[in-house]
């Protein structure tokens, strides 16, 4: 019934044993690199966020440092909390932002996202 | 008795973007996932090393574990474990990353400082392992009300692994703390796009860091860190939530002083008070930096919507945790917390662990039935039934009530 361990874990753990003698010994194998022969790559479909003004605002200072996404996840926020999140992406992050941008910025923000429920 | 999730938290639909109404999203078909609230159709995107994950957003990567997940195994496997980055450059590109490139520096308030490899590290030190709870600090932050802006994750910024490492302390010994040491600073190789925005920086008293449990791990679950999860060096704080946990961990400084970059004196933040919680929407008066993790537990093995057949036994399964003095008990409802009844926990894999506990249910008559679970650790501390609320959305840790129907 109960499952704790991993079966192959635990394979490996009993191979250990066998191999040191003692768990916990330094181990004689040298570490695996998992990047050896590995041309990994992160996947680049990103989200873009709907065509309405304002949109270019965000294209020019929020996409050089995240994906839209950040944007597209939100609940339906207040107008507040919209201004808080976009004036702490200027103040604490660096969004090269200034003042008078931002409530254009929140008015596209609380106009398109999240999209109230029907 | 098998350990089989009779049906799935998280609804999985097929289709391409368009057909799903979705015109925000450009790419190839991919299964979405409806998260059980407003706004919470998800992608389930493939990345290195794992399998498809709840995508909350690619860069950084942020990606969620699926429930169903945690009804599998105590342990969560590698390719299902939960990512969490927060600068843009992330996880660092894999030519910082090579055995012959990559090294740890200890360095500031110490005698000698270091320079070390992790084959260095692994030979030199003394390696042990431990089975413990990684969790962020955010987890579940969708189901608060009134809702949070941030990272809007259900229950799955949680994973329980068996960490193989050295000990921080042994490292720190090593490089020989002088008298005047007060915190230790850890930074990792993920950095950000503008120069204006902080490093991902954390930092931990002394005392703590000389904790034993505390190590710097080259391997989870019997295998090297996942690219995403800290190859090759992370962090692990056990009892502590995953925020202290740095990944591609390149960099030890020991001060002499209260280190405060943002994300320490601004940033994963909670109210100074002992449940961490205000009122909704409201502002604490006071607020600390995030440290232990409380008491949570989830029942696994039934789903909400689930269906149960009457006269049929099931067994009742789930997981408990706490912030490492282990699990006293944990007790079941299936009639919406009017009474309580014991379940039987598993065996112990350590105190940082999740801990399997079982109940046998046999549902008298067909209707429905809210079954709910609350775990109690060795410190009487324990789960609250409504949830608690704090502005940033951490440390949910409320009874989670799943209501199944009986036919």
């Amino acid at each position: 019934m109960n499952r704790p361990f991993h079966p192959i874990l635990l394979a490996a753990l009993l191979l250990g044993i066998a191999a040191h003698g003692i768990s916990g010994e330094v181990p004689v194998e040298p570490l695996k690199n998992p990047f050896a022969g590995d041309a990994w790559k992160l996947p680049t479909n990103q989200v873009t966020l709907k065509n309405a003004p304002g949109l270019e605002l965000i294209q020019a200072n929020c996409v050089m440092c995240h994906s839209l996404d950040y944007v597209s996840m939100q609940p339906p926020l207040t107008r507040a909390q919209w201004t808080a999140g976009v004036d702490k992406m200027r103040v604490r992050f660096g969004a090269p932002l200034t003042t008078n941008q931002i409530p254009a910025i929140v008015d596209y923000l609380e106009a398109n996202y999240a999209p109230k429920k029907p | 008795m098998k350990w089989i999730s009779s049906s799935r938290r998280d609804f999985l639909k097929r289709g391409a973007w368009a057909a799903a109404g979705l015109p925000w999203l450009a790419g190839q078909a991919q299964d979405l996932v409806q998260m059980p609230f407003e706004n919470g159709e998800r992608v389930m995107a493939k990345y290195p090393q794992k399998r498809p994950l709840i995508q909350l957003t690619s860069r950084p990567p942020q990606l969620e574990t699926p429930f169903s997940v945690f009804n599998e195994s105590l342990l969560t496997p590698n390719d299902a474990f939960f990512v969490r980055y927060h600068l843009t450059n992330s996880p660092p590109p894999q030519a910082k990353l090579q055995p012959d490139v990559f090294r740890l520096t200890v360095k500031g308030n110490v005698t000698t400082p270091l320079t070390l490899s992790v084959e260095e590290l692994r030979t030199r030190f003394e390696n042990v392992e431990t089975v413990a709870v990684l969790q962020c600090s955010g987890n579940s932050r969708g189901f608060f009300q009134p809702r949070i802006a941030g990272g809007q994750l259900g229950h799955g910024a949680m994973g329980c692994a068996r960490w193989r490492g050295v000990r921080l302390a042994d490292v720190l010994r090593a490089a020989g703390l002088e008298p005047t040491a007060r915190q230790v600073v850890f930074n990792g190789l993920d950095t950000p796009f503008l120069p204006a925005t902080p490093d991902f920086v954390k930092a931990l008293e002394v005392d703590l860091a000389l904790q034993p449990e505390l190590l710097l791990a080259f391997e989870m679950n019997g295998e090297p860190l996942p690219w995403l999860n800290g190859f090759p060096l992370r962090l692990v704080v056990p009892g502590y939530y995953g925020t202290y946990w740095l990944k591609q961990l390149s960099e030890i400084t020991v001060v002499d002083a209260e280190y405060k970059g943002f994300w320490m004196s601004t940033g994963y933040r909670i109210p100074d008070d002992p449940c961490a919680a205000i009122a909704p929407g409201t502002t604490p008066k006071r607020t600390v930096p995030i440290h232990r993790m409380n008491v949570r537990s989830f029942i696994t093995s039934l789903t909400d919507g689930a269906e149960v057949r009457v006269g049929t036994p099931v067994l009742l399964r789930g997981i408990a945790f706490d912030d490492g003095q282990g699990i006293r008990e944990v007790l079941v409802s299936v009639d919406g917390g009017r009474r309580w009844e014991a379940a039987s926990l598993g065996r112990s894999v350590g105190n940082y662990a999740f801990r399997e506990w079982t109940l046998p249910w046999d549902p008298p008559k067909g209707g429905r039935y809210t079954l709910m679970a609350r775990a109690t650790n060795r410190l009487g501390q324990s789960q609250p039934l409504e949830p608690l609320w704090n502005p940033a959305g951490y440390m949910r840790n409320c009874v989670e009530p799943v209501a199944v129907n009986a036919v």
